[in-house]
């Protein structure tokens, strides 16, 4: 066996000893998230509006109302007069891991029975905005008819019934009631 | 002496008058037909409460006062503005009927009723039913009926399908001499207050675009079973508890839980499905606005006359009056279902039949659109004399 020969052959075994190893490495960041997005999500909101809002990691929480005649100071963020009242926080990213495996992840969220309707308003009361360096969504919570939606640019672009009405609910109203108890305690100091 | 004649004078004319005005059915209709999710299911339930109405004052032979708002009309303004302005006499009948969103505050759980959102998600807008009530109260009518097809809370799901008796009346609707009786029971010998919705407190109501509200189909249907019986005599209380029945039934299907809450008093009897609301309603008389003009009016004053001669000449004056510069208009006759086509006649056509049929005893306007070219399309419903 030549010298050649056996840097060839170790060169060999070297590669076959790696390749596994290699195999069983981790994916990138952005595959992993692909491959748990839901593929209803990518065929109801598509493949940018997806990744904004399964991987983005600042969300602001606002809380909002209703207006009969908004102002130039409000900020308008859905068609029917609700606006931005107060910026409850930023969003922790356990928080924002529940929102995502309880909403965002679950296909049933996307699913909307068209052979009824109920009769309850719709009145989003929670904004949570998604920011990803300039790119920018908003999730609208209403409790009332238990809907959420989509908004991009003051368009709602999907609307339809959350899977967990428990989850959801919670979540809501621990930020009002925190927002509630920050307000009366600055009323008091 | 003289003053005391002319106040005899006075006080038998206005006797007199009061004896001479017709006993007449206001009927207020709020309906949130543009809502993008429960639009088309409202305007189903708007356009059989029309024809409903309309077959009850044909029935007992009440004059028919229409207040109908939709779309961008059902809103807070004009519901607080209508009812304090309704001209109402003590033998009058109201009917109020809303269907659209609702919701109940979470606060105030002494009220079992809801609040209706009217065309609108901004809550400042909404107008609670006890304070409809209140109003309507005042005006001191015999018999007040408050019906609303909407959410009482923030629970929902669920789907509804109904094919019962009313979606078979295929036909123009006859007046059957028991059919008045039953429905001249309920509607002009008791008097008080019938106060119903769609489901109770913590409950949502739910609709489809087939049949519209699964409450309102069931309420129509049952109230026209109940009036065709010759087996027995209608009274609210049973109808009520049927309704309560059967829209229970049709949601249970879907696994949806909804239970009408009602509250009927009657000549001095307080019934309700479950407490009574805690509010009072207090009881005095108030008046003023014109009864609305239009098409539906001057076909059911045409109607009304009783020489053949006299309604063509009233028939020719509509044709100058409702549409004029020869403007072109086309009537559809549609059977009780609303879905059926009886007839399609051009204006004339429509208004020799009636100016020369005299077993037709009421119509019943159901829609009036207008197309591009300015031709219009009505929709309407047909009473006849047995």
């Amino acid at each position: 066996m030549t010298k050649r020969m056996l840097y060839g052959f170790v060169f060999f075994m070297l590669n076959i000893l790696l390749m596994p190893a290699c195999n069983a490495q981790p994916a990138d960041h952005t595959a992993t998230e692909a491959s748990t997005i839901p593929a209803v999500a990518i065929q109801q909101l598509g493949d940018s509006l997806c990744h904004l809002l399964f991987t983005a990691d600042t969300v602001n929480v606002y809380t909002l109302k209703g207006k009969e005649q908004p102002d130039s100071t409000d900020i308008v963020v859905s068609a029917d007069g609700y606006v931005r009242d107060t910026l409850s926080c930023m969003m922790p990213v356990d928080s924002l891991n529940v929102l995502r495996l309880a909403l965002l992840n679950d296909s049933n969220s996307y699913y909307r029975d068209t052979t009824y309707s109920v009769r309850s308003p719709y009145m989003p009361v929670l904004e949570l905005e998604f920011m990803q360096n300039t790119n920018r969504a908003s999730i609208l919570i209403s409790l009332t008819d238990k809907t959420w939606s989509v908004i991009r640019q003051g368009r709602m672009l999907f609307n339809c019934t959350y899977a967990d009405p428990q989850v959801l609910e919670r979540i809501t109203l621990y930020y009002i009631e925190r927002l509630r108890k920050n307000s009366n305690m600055q009323r008091h100091e | 002496m003289n003053k005391y004649r002319l106040f005899i004078v006075v006080c038998l004319s206005l006797l007199l008058w009061q004896g001479v005005q017709a006993q007449r059915i206001h009927e207020i209709l709020f309906c949130n037909t543009i809502d993008r999710s429960i639009g088309k299911s409202v305007e189903i339930d708007n356009d059989r409460a029309l024809d409903e109405i309309g077959c009850i004052g044909g029935y007992i032979g009440y004059e028919v006062v229409e207040h109908v708002y939709q779309g961008k009309d059902c809103t807070r303004k004009n519901l607080i503005n209508l009812l304090e302005t309704l001209d109402c006499s003590n033998k009058d009948i109201i009917f109020f009927y809303y269907s659209g969103h609702g919701v109940h505050a979470n606060t105030n759980f002494e009220d079992k009723l809801p609040q209706m959102c009217m065309n609108t998600n901004i809550e400042s807008q909404f107008v609670p039913v006890h304070l409809v009530d209140e109003m309507l109260a005042k005006k001191g009518p015999k018999l007040r009926i408050i019906m609303t097809d909407c959410c009482n809370s923030i629970d929902q799901s669920g789907i509804v399908q109904a094919k019962d008796g009313l979606a078979m009346e295929r036909g123009v609707t006859v007046i059957k001499s028991t059919h008045q009786a039953n429905y001249r029971k309920l509607f002009t010998e008791p008097s008080g207050s019938v106060i119903v919705t769609s489901s109770k407190l913590g409950q949502s109501s739910i609709g489809n675009t087939l049949y519209g509200g699964c409450f309102s189909y069931a309420f129509w249907d049952l109230l026209l079973k109940e009036c065709s019986s010759t087996t027995g005599t209608p009274t609210w209380n049973d109808l009520m508890k049927k309704v309560q029945e059967t829209t229970v039934n049709i949601a249970s299907r879907y696994n949806h839980p909804q239970e009408p809450y009602y509250v009927v008093n009657l000549n001095g009897n307080n019934s309700s499905s479950t407490n009574a609301p805690s509010y009072t309603t207090p009881n005095t008389t108030e008046p003023a606005e014109p009864a609305p003009d239009g098409f539906g009016q001057a076909i059911n004053q045409l109607l009304a006359v009783s020489d053949m001669g006299k309604r063509a000449k009233t028939a020719s004056d509509i044709r100058r009056k409702c549409f004029p510069d020869g403007q072109e208009a086309t009537v559809i006759t549609v059977g009780r279902n609303l879905k059926t086509v009886v007839d399609y006649e051009d204006i004339d056509t429509y208004l020799d039949r009636l100016s020369s049929n005299k077993k037709i005893a009421r119509i019943n306007v159901i829609k009036d659109k207008t197309d591009t070219k300015g031709k219009r399309f009505f929709t309407v419903t047909e009473m006849r004399n047995e």
